[in-house]
């Protein structure tokens, strides 16, 4: 099963940050904590093939940047949305998942959710004692068991109700935990539902509501292949496992844990080919939604309220296309258009609906059989002219260019940026009709312990100042025609320059090796559910040097990272 | 597609039961991580006793109830603390009311009743009885409601007040208080009281038990595997196995302890709630649903105050006798009726202890084991001795007090110092109680 040598591209130089003495940026270095890697600033990568391929002499793992190192990956319970797709796999119930325990808050794991960090408390553990409860009566009331219209491959007044609660436990029980039962816990679910009470429905229920409170359900338990280290390899059925919950959301299907039977994920060729099944597949819509949603900061923009007085028109419906736009957008680009980043970044077309349309300008008559209409073409430009984007980064009553700045700086370009200082004065000036933004804004640029950092944000937010707080286009600042213009600074290479208008600055940023790897590095982050640690350096730099190579195929970026050390290994102690 | 919160009564339904049994016992975020709450109890009955049949003879330690008044509490010795010696502090010129009315505001409040014109009363305003002088509503807070106020348990209902053939909204006949001039007026009919506590109950016990049993057969199996999983998975990942672990466990147990709790199928009996005929049953069906509502968790804090400091009858001993008041006063029968009523009175203090001993808790312990129960009376005679009003406390608040002894304290020592106790006890800190009838501080020496 041999995996093809990668080269190992070392990185001279990598653009990260250094937090300066006035609390913001003075320049730039690397740092463990630092999300941003690669984006080579000097052109002078070294390639160094020091990695033979498979198992080095004695026999102890090699990885990709020769002695295998991957960071520490913790226990990882399913975040809500994995449990509700998970069950609707299933049993083809949906569950409300404001009856889950909340997810962990996503800081520690980047922009995503993923719940690592802290073991659960009694409370959550109710909830899921409560939860599986409700699955199995929702369950119950959609005659899930009946062998006419549900879930069971057996009849139980023809096979026998033992017979048939044997085998859908043995099938159930597979999906559920992602990995066949062991004979012991086969005897055991049968056990239960010979001593359950009720109909044969009833019984059935209690051995789904108990499977659904198994760890082997809740968490993503990986123990790994015997006799290693600090560092094992996945077994096969935890492999697929990686892979449905990165791709999917949700647990592998009967095709994908029959390829970890076979062993035909155990080879790069099997496990890549079972990859881009998955992304082929329409089932992959909910994880590009997730990644989108989280990265750009808009999964919440359906319960964010703005101002009844300047905004009428707005309302959870149009907050919930807006989000809706952006996730067919990027699902529609990933699978159907190129794939490519700068695609993303600056499609001149979008996939929305008709209230949508309408607040773009765009006649609905433009829209063609895939869904797909065009934008005006000097306003928007790809996701970052979404009106879920300029929505989710603004206040109630108006725009904000300190929210939109930080956003690209942050989630774009992998520069974390510190708080305000403690002793400023954060409260927004008001809304006066005959100033612009940017004098309202003034001190930012003229009060020393303001401007450190937001020269580095603000000149990217004058570059949305023509979008409202629901992302609409306005004509007017102030009073005053609208300045476009701003700059990007702070990106190796290519990237940085002044600008004019949002088509412009998305056409900088899609140029950015910067953002490429940046890119590459927040989806490698969503694929692992923990913070990258040192240790993944290696894993993360190959994987943003191929994306640079491939010209940010995002398509080819998320089949590497399932074939990378990372996503294969795991370590089990610091 | 969207549903709504899960509840039970979904889930039962789901289950095919065609009655609801909404009082089951919640396992949700209410619920308290670690350790089962606290209970209290305060108990109370009118005109103290007679001592010398009160008394237990023997030490400290070792004593026996071998007087008449007494006899019933020998089964329950071990769980008991006997206080003698502790008086109401009184003074008919220095506070208003009577002794049997400010007796009883001061009972478990500690503080001064309130005069007529006191801006916190209402306007309600009795003659003393045998002085001059008129008195308002007690004046101060009672340490039941201080207790809920501090400790603001999760339960359907704050507190309950019950009593036993108790007549009317005033002074001489409430004993509990949220704070000055405002009194709980007890409930005295026991249909009523099932009705509070369980009236939407309309199905029977064996749909709880069975899911429990489904609860618990499903936790088991979840158990069995993070047992089997915590010695596989790595040290870092051990911690959450255990801590979920842990989780299950305490889970399963409250389930144990839940499962206890038995809900009365039926409603008691239509009573005349003052008919004095009927004390001993009433007390028995109001004793039955306080234990229940503590069992299930409906509260934690409750009263049970057996008739007033006006008395009424005693038609259950003698329909022919005069008013207990006056047998208090040494008039008719009262040489064998006194002691008789109090017989009972402890009768019943002792159907309480069985009926919270025969409640088995989460972790093995009884009902009783956790409750803290403190009976005492108004005054401590009938010819209104102050000074020697008899206390008894049981259970013990989780091992806060050695239970098993019989204490004496100096004539008069004030029982403020007791009422701070019980709050310790029950986990509020307060040092005296009372406002500025309180001259003392801190706890009873030698009680905890």
């Amino acid at each position: 099963m041999g995996w093809s040598a990668t080269t190992r591209v070392v990185l001279g130089g990598s653009v990260a940050i250094l937090f300066g003495v006035g609390g913001c940026y003075t320049g730039m270095q690397d740092g463990p904590g630092n999300p941003n890697a690669g984006g080579d600033d000097q052109g002078a990568a070294d390639t160094d093939d020091d990695d033979g391929s498979g198992p080095g002499a004695d026999g102890e793992p090699q990885g990709q940047c020769g002695a295998l190192e991957v960071g520490l990956s913790p226990l990882r319970r399913l975040t809500r949305a994995q449990y509700r797709n998970a069950v609707h796999d299933l049993l083809g119930i949906e569950v409300d998942v404001d009856v889950l325990p909340e997810d962990e808050r996503a800081d520690a794991v980047g922009a995503f959710a993923s719940n690592v960090l802290a073991p659960v408390s009694e409370n959550i553990v109710r909830d899921y004692l409560n939860a599986a409860e409700l699955v199995t009566t929702l369950a119950l009331e959609a005659d899930a068991f009946d062998p006419a219209t549900g879930v069971l491959a057996c009849d139980p007044a023809i096979d026998g109700e033992t017979e048939c609660a044997a085998s859908f436990i043995a099938s159930f029980g597979r999906r559920a935990f992602r990995r066949p039962l062991t004979g012991e816990e086969q005897a055991d679910f049968e056990a239960l539902f010979a001593a359950a009470e009720g109909t044969f429905a009833d019984r059935l229920g209690l051995v789904v509501e108990t499977a659904l409170q198994f760890p082997d359900f809740l968490y993503i338990v990986e123990l790994g292949t015997e006799g290693t280290g600090e560092i094992v390899a996945l077994d096969a059925y935890e492999l697929a496992t990686r892979l449905s919950f990165f791709l999917w959301s949700s647990l592998p299907d009967d095709a994908l844990l029959d390829a970890a039977e076979t062993g035909d994920l155990g080879t790069e060729e099997g496990l890549r080919a079972q990859a881009q099944r998955l992304i082929d597949s329409p089932r992959a819509r909910d994880s590009i939604a997730s990644f989108h949603a989280q990265w750009l900061g808009i999964d919440r923009l359906p319960t964010t309220d703005k101002s009844a007085v300047y905004f009428p028109d707005y309302d959870p419906a149009l907050a919930t296309a807006m989000l809706r736009e952006t996730e067919d957008f990027a699902d529609y680009v990933l699978r159907h258009d190129d794939g490519r980043l700068a695609t993303l970044l600056t499609a001149s077309y979008t996939v929305a609906d008709t209230r949508l349309l309408d607040l773009y300008g765009v006649d609905p008559a433009e829209v063609d059989d895939e869904g797909v209409a065009p934008l005006p073409a000097s306003e928007r430009a790809g996701i970052l002219t979404h009106a879920s984007v300029l929505s989710a980064h603004a206040h109630a009553d108006q725009a904000s260019i300190v929210r939109r700045g930080t956003l690209v700086r942050r989630n774009f370009m992998c520069q974390p940026l510190p708080p305000p200082p403690p002793d400023v004065n954060i409260d927004l000036p008001e809304p006066t009709p005959d100033q612009s933004t940017r004098e309202r804004f003034a001190e930012h640029r003229d009060n020393p312990s303001c401007s450190g950092c937001h020269e580095l944000i603000d000149p990217i937010g004058y570059g949305l100042l023509a979008y409202d707080a629901i992302g609409r286009r306005i004509t007017e600042d102030g009073g005053q025609p609208i300045d476009e213009s701003g700059t990007v600074t702070g990106l190796g290479g290519t990237g940085d320059g002044a600008f004019v208008g949002p088509v412009e600055l998305a056409g900088l940023l899609a140029s950015s090796e910067d953002v490429r790897a940046c890119v590459s590095r927040q989806w490698t982050t969503f694929a692992l559910g923990h913070p990258l640690a040192e240790a993944d350096t290696c894993t993360a730099d190959t994987l943003a040097d191929a994306f640079e190579e491939s010209d940010g195929d995002i398509p080819a970026l998320l089949v590497d990272i399932v074939t990378s050390d990372a996503f294969r290994y795991r370590r089990i102690t610091q | 597609m969207r549903h709504a919160k899960f509840t039970r009564r979904a889930l039962l339904a789901g289950m095919g039961c065609a009655s609801l049994a909404p009082f089951i016992p919640m396992l949700d975020a209410d619920a308290e991580d670690g350790g089962i709450p606290k209970r209290l109890i305060l108990f109370y009955h009118p005109f103290g006793t007679f001592l010398d049949q009160w008394r237990p003879t023997g030490s400290s330690t070792d004593f026996t109830f071998d007087g008449p008044i007494t006899a019933p509490l020998q089964p329950h010795k071990s769980d008991l603390i006997v206080i003698e010696g502790l008086g109401l502090r009184y003074s008919s010129t220095q506070i208003p009311g009577d002794p049997h009315q400010a007796g009883m505001a001061l009972l478990w409040s500690g503080a001064s009743p309130l005069d007529c014109d006191d801006p916190a009363n209402d306007g309600t305003c009795l003659p003393e009885g045998g002085q001059d002088g008129t008195v308002g509503w007690g004046g101060g807070i009672t340490i039941d409601q201080r207790v809920a106020d501090v400790l603001a348990p999760p339960t359907p209902f704050r507190s309950l007040e019950l009593g036993v053939d108790t007549r009317g909204d005033n002074i001489r006949a409430c004993m509990s208080y949220r704070g000055p001039g405002q009194p709980n007026a007890p409930e005295i009919d026991p249909l009523q009281t099932y009705t509070t506590l369980f009236g939407d109950y309309e199905g029977d016990d064996l749909q709880v038990q069975q899911l429990m049993a489904r609860r618990k057969s499903a936790l088991d199996l979840v158990g069995k595997r993070l047992d089997r999983l915590s010695s596989k998975v790595s040290m870092h990942d051990r911690l959450k196995i255990e801590a979920h672990l842990d989780s299950v466990s305490a889970i399963e147990s409250q389930l144990q302890g839940l499962a206890a709790c038995s809900a009365p199928v039926e409603p008691p009996p239509a009573y005349s709630p003052n008919d004095s005929a009927f004390l001993m049953d009433i007390g028995r069906a109001q004793i039955d649903l306080m234990v229940a509502a503590l069992a299930c968790d409906r509260t934690r804090i409750a009263s049970l105050q057996i008739k007033d400091e006006d008395g009424g009858r005693v038609d259950w001993l003698d329909p022919n006798a005069t008013s207990f008041h006056n047998l208090s006063h040494n008039q008719g029968a009262w040489e064998t009726l006194m002691p008789a009523a109090y017989h009972d009175f402890t009768v019943l203090f002792a159907y309480l202890l069985d009926k919270l001993a025969a409640v088995q808790m989460a972790d093995g312990t009884r009902l009783l084991d956790n409750t803290l129960v403190a009976w005492g009376s108004a005054v401590g005679h009938g010819n209104h001795t102050m000074n020697t009003v008899p206390f008894i406390l049981a259970g013990g608040a989780q091992g806060y007090f050695d239970t098993g002894r019989y204490l004496t304290y100096e004539t008069g020592t004030r029982h403020h110092r007791l009422l701070v106790s019980i709050l310790q006890a029950m986990g509020v800190s307060e040092d005296t109680f009372g406002g500025s009838w309180d001259d003392g501080a801190g706890p009873l020496p030698g009680l905890a």
